[in-house]
């Protein structure tokens, strides 16, 4: 019966692997070229995986602008879900109906918002505005939950969100 | 502005939403061009500090390319805690602040009225003048 549990193994094997597919690599050195890709990408880039080099901001792509006023969890999460995000519980994560994978938003209220991603390691990385990309919260910890994470003023945590990369349209 | 010669320094205060920018043209582009142009290139160090979520995080300097040209410097250059990161590095050298470029474009940013914002992200600009004073 050696045979069977190889089949089965490699079966599971197989699946793992492409659900993973979709889960993008924590892999600093395609964001941080101290150049125009790091430059001109932000945290909503970096957590939608998605350089277009526009400094994207939530709902653009759909016509909202954000303003002064609207830097708290409804309106961001507005732009973010026209934009194609989608809202779930960040206990039950996004699954593998479509090529998903699950970011979060937090908010330094009335000031300006931010985003993390999770990653294939199963841990948290983010992007802030145009400097390096990360895996460490402002305390130096590797971020394993970005609602426990040290986020300075950024306190607020509006929830997490599922992007298919494919699907979504920032800019 | 003649974009041909200009210089546009982004301020490190905001992750996702467009931080302030502040454009330099003629004698000012000039001389930020040349404080740059000193610190590069002299004295090579590690990587800029990592800079903290909802803190002041450096200025993203952008020369036309015209003026790149003149000045034998890259299109893009960044600022933060007395570090010029080199471009290409992937963020892990640069080279010292000897020129003072932070400390002169922390003096320009307060000149541009954003000193309320720096005094929000934890720099003093007290040095600078009264934070928002266009003086």
């Amino acid at each position: 019966m050696n045979w069977l549990r190889d089949l089965i193994g490699k079966i599971i094997r197989a699946l793992a692997e492409w659900v993973d597919r979709c889960l993008p690599e924590y892999e600093p050195s395609a964001w941080n070229d101290a150049d125009g890709i790091q430059y001109h990408n932000n945290c909503y880039n970096y957590g939608c995986d998605l350089q277009t080099g526009t400094y994207a901001q939530p709902g653009r792509a759909s016509g909202i602008t954000l303003g002064d006023d609207d830097m708290a969890c409804g309106p961001v999460t507005n732009g973010a879900t026209a934009d194609g995000l989608v809202p779930v519980s960040c206990e039950e994560g996004c699954g593998c109906s479509k090529c998903w994978h699950q970011v979060a938003l937090v908010i330094s209220p009335g000031w300006d918002y931010h985003w993390y991603r999770k990653d294939r390691d199963g841990r948290w990385s983010h992007k802030m505005a145009g400097s390096a990309a990360t895996n460490l919260d402002n305390s130096g910890n590797i971020i394993t939950d970005p609602r426990t994470a040290d986020r300075g003023s950024y306190t607020v945590f509006c929830g997490c969100f599922c992007v298919d990369k494919s699907t979504v349209t920032i800019s | 502005m003649e974009q041909a010669e200009g210089i546009t320094v982004r301020v490190g205060i905001f992750s996702g939403r467009p931080n302030p920018e502040m454009t330099f043209t003629d004698d000012a582009a000039e001389t930020i061009a040349n404080l740059l142009r000193e610190a590069i290139g002299s004295n090579p160090t590690h990587a800029q500090p990592r800079p903290k979520l909802g803190q002041y995080h450096g200025f993203i300097i952008t020369l036309s390319p015209h003026l790149a040209k003149r000045f034998g410097l890259p299109a893009h250059a960044s600022i933060y805690e007395g570090v010029i990161a080199e471009p290409g590095s992937k963020a892990e050298s640069g080279w010292r602040d000897v020129a003072g470029l932070e400390r002169y474009l922390l003096e320009q940013a307060v000149r541009h009225e954003y000193g309320e914002l720096l005094e929000r992200v934890g720099v003093d600009t007290s040095e600078f003048g009264e934070p928002g004073s266009s003086s």
